[in-house]
């Protein structure tokens, strides 16, 4: 960039007094005729250039002299070019910051970034840009950084008003838009061959940048090429492709004065929500500006339609509805290559599913466009994680990613006034009733079982396992008729559990004790019948045997006292028993109670485990990618 | 009901469910209370005893 020493000059063509207020600009325009004047390095005085002065396109919603904030520094717009890229309009701003420094605003369908020089780029690679295909090849413009092509778009005029700064001064360049998979997103702009220029893009909103004053844009009126009809174009700044309303033909925005028909008509089409309709979704308020009918190539019925919507300072989203199921795109500047052979990718550590890819035409169309419909068959591909999803389109030009959220009936309704009366299926956003995060419940679930688990484990390290009785007891030969009575022990605690670990070497029979906890004091008794048997055997060539010489009991919340047992005991099988023992403890831990809780516990997250399986089978019915198939073969 | 709103209302009953789980638990513990006490349990066996076997 060069630096004039000059700042006032005089206009060849009116003689008016010329003032730049940078040094860095080299066009301005002359206030009195509008001429485009530049000055050139070396020499004295301005000539006129080729790049048109355009009031009318000048009518943007950022206007010469208005103000804002870039990283704490004020800055004032300057000077503007209106670049007509083919598929898209882009504005560039100058701004001038307080401290005198320069750089570009960018404004392209919504989409704001200020544009700096970037440092250390291998200019000799630069030239291998044009060869490049989108989103495919990879090229290191800086140390370190592998970049590839996410956008090649082509300036075929320009129109400028205010100070800019640009090396040629025919209107006509190349801009190539390069991400590096993470975080940075690099601007070349091919001048004429060989001259290149290089900026970080820092995306920013005008929010952010507390741009003030914005202007609203005037809307035009043309005459339909083909049948003369009034065509109203709502979006001059954005828009250059419009539908007839009353022909239906498809014509193209030239300049502002003009449509011209591209020799291609449209039947009828009355979309469910009519172009022009205003609403208010996702808190924003949009217009719809065009409408499309689109179908998967290759499929008979795959149809689904399309909304454009735009607000001035959100830009354009998109409302696709598809067998009565809505769902709302809007267009993100995310570093992702074109997911070759992915089946999911990871966005801010979510993960998204392939659900769909396919390749798209349009069908119908009513409204205007800022791109060319129909110019060519766009791959795409649908990564959902509902009721969100990653929507990716590319072409030869472009490589666009959207993100896309699942809109309810009842929030078409609210906004537009109207929605679609009939609902097919599952939507591949759409949330089941009583939707909930699953991958949270997960987390929350296992949050919720390791306290549990902490809190049983706590329980079970300070439990006291204080052992009140120990006894062994001898049978006589036959039964006594009264109870065996224990000694007595003391349990302390104010409320406790007594566990009774019962043990007789049964051999072939079985020993039954029928035992009365008694309370000394007060006399309450706690019954408790317990038993063991052990059989063992030999038959089918085999040893067999089952049961057990142990077993235990559990008495809960016994209140502290003085307490005896009384026990019955009984007998039987082949071999009698002439002993047994029993052991008495207070305040064991208890883990059938954990595993209790724990099965309670489950219960909520397995019934929506449950209730989601069967909601995804059916929502991946309608996918070529269906796991539940892969799982099932 | 909006998504997020039964996303919400799911997981507020998912915490009380739990919290109230937890507590019960505490609680059990503090108490000694055994949910399959076993003076609650009645058990019928034939004449022969509790496993007999011809």
């Amino acid at each position: 960039m060069y630096f004039f020493d000059t700042h006032t000059t005089v206009c060849p063509v009116c003689q008016s007094v010329v003032s730049f207020r940078s040094n860095a600009t080299n066009i301005n325009t002359c206030s009195n005729c509008h001429s485009m004047l530049q000055r050139t390095k070396g020499e004295a005085g301005l000539k006129t250039t080729h790049i048109g002065y355009n009031q009318t396109l000048a009518n943007t919603t950022i206007p010469l002299g208005a103000r804002g904030i870039y990283n704490g520094k004020n800055f004032e717009v300057i000077g503007a070019c209106y670049c007509d890229m083919t598929r898209f309009f882009n504005n560039r701003f100058t701004i001038l910051f307080t401290d005198g420094s320069l750089a570009w605003l960018t404004e392209t369908m919504g989409f704001y970034a200020i544009l700096q020089k970037a440092a250390d780029v291998y200019s000799s690679k630069l030239p291998l840009l044009a060869g490049m295909d989108i989103a495919q090849d990879k090229i290191e413009l800086q140390k370190g950084s592998q970049q590839y092509l996410v956008d090649k778009s082509k300036s075929e005029k320009t129109y400028a008003c205010g100070e800019i700064h640009s090396p040629d001064t025919d209107g006509i360049f190349t801009a190539y838009e390069l991400a590096d998979g993470y975080n940075q997103r690099l601007e070349v702009i091919e001048y004429a061959k060989g001259n290149f220029e290089v900026y970080n893009i820092l995306y920013c909103t005008p929010a952010e940048l507390q741009l003030q004053p914005l202007n609203t844009t005037a809307a035009l009126v043309l005459p339909c090429d083909s049948c003369t009809k009034p065509v109203q174009i709502v979006l001059p700044q954005y828009s250059n492709h419009v539908v007839c309303p009353a022909c239906f033909a498809w014509n193209e925005l030239q300049g502002v004065d003009r449509l011209k028909s591209k020799n291609k008509k449209f039947n009828a089409f009355n979309p469910l929500l009519p172009v022009g309709s205003c609403g208010q979704l996702k808190n924003i308020d949009y217009k719809i500006t065009g409408a499309t009918r689109k179908y998967e190539t290759g499929s008979i019925n795959t149809e689904w339609t399309e909304y454009t919507l735009y607000n001035p300072q959100n830009g354009f989203a998109f409302l696709a509805e598809y067998n009565g199921h809505w769902t709302y795109l809007k267009e993100v500047k995310i570093n992702q290559p074109w997911p070759v052979y992915q089946q999911e990718i990871i966005v801010n550590n979510e993960q998204y599913v392939l659900f769909n890819d396919y390749t798209f035409r349009i069908k119908e169309a009513a409204g205007e466009f800022y791109s060319t419909l129909g110019s060519g068959t766009v791959m795409a591909k649908e990564y959902i994680s509902p009721p969100e999803m990653y929507a990716v389109e590319k072409n030869d030009t472009e490589l666009t990613w959207y993100k896309a959220a699942y809109t309810s009936n009842q929030e078409i309704f609210e906004a537009f006034g109207t929605n679609a009366t009939y609902q097919h299926g599952i939507g591949p956003l759409q949330p089941m009733k009583g939707y909930i995060n699953m991958g949270l419940l997960k987390q929350l679930s296992l949050v919720a079982f390791t306290l549990l688990f902490c809190v049983q484990v706590f329980f079970s390290l300070t439990a006291k396992n204080t052992v009140l009785l120990e006894q062994n007891f001898l049978l006589p030969d036959s039964l006594p008729a009264k109870a065996i009575v224990t000694t007595a022990f003391e349990v302390k605690p104010r409320l406790a559990n007594l566990e009774f670990e019962i043990s007789a070497p049964v051999n072939n029979s079985w020993f039954n004790a029928d035992i009365t906890l008694v309370n000394k004091q007060n006399g309450k008794e706690y019954p408790l019948d317990k038993g063991v048997e052990f059989y063992h055997g030999y038959s089918g060539g085999e040893k067999w045997s089952e049961g057990s010489t142990s077993t235990d009991a559990l008495l809960s919340s016994i209140p502290a006292g003085i307490y005896h047992l009384n026990i019955f005991p009984s007998q039987g099988g082949n071999y009698q028993i002439n002993s047994f023992s029993i052991a008495v403890r207070s305040d064991v831990p208890m883990w059938r109670n954990f595993i209790f809780i724990v099965l309670l516990a489950s219960i909520f997250p397995l019934l929506q485990w449950t209730r989601h399986q069967v909601f995804e089978r059916r929502r991946w019915n309608n996918s070529p990618h269906n796991p539940f198939n892969s799982e099932e073969a | 009901m909006d998504i997020k709103k039964s996303h919400q209302l799911n997981i507020i009953v998912f915490s009380i469910i739990t919290s109230l789980l937890v507590a019960w638990m505490i609680y059990a513990n503090s108490t000694g209370w055994y949910l399959f006490n076993s003076s609650d349990r009645k058990q019928s066996w034939s004449s022969s005893g509790p496993g007999y076997h011809k």
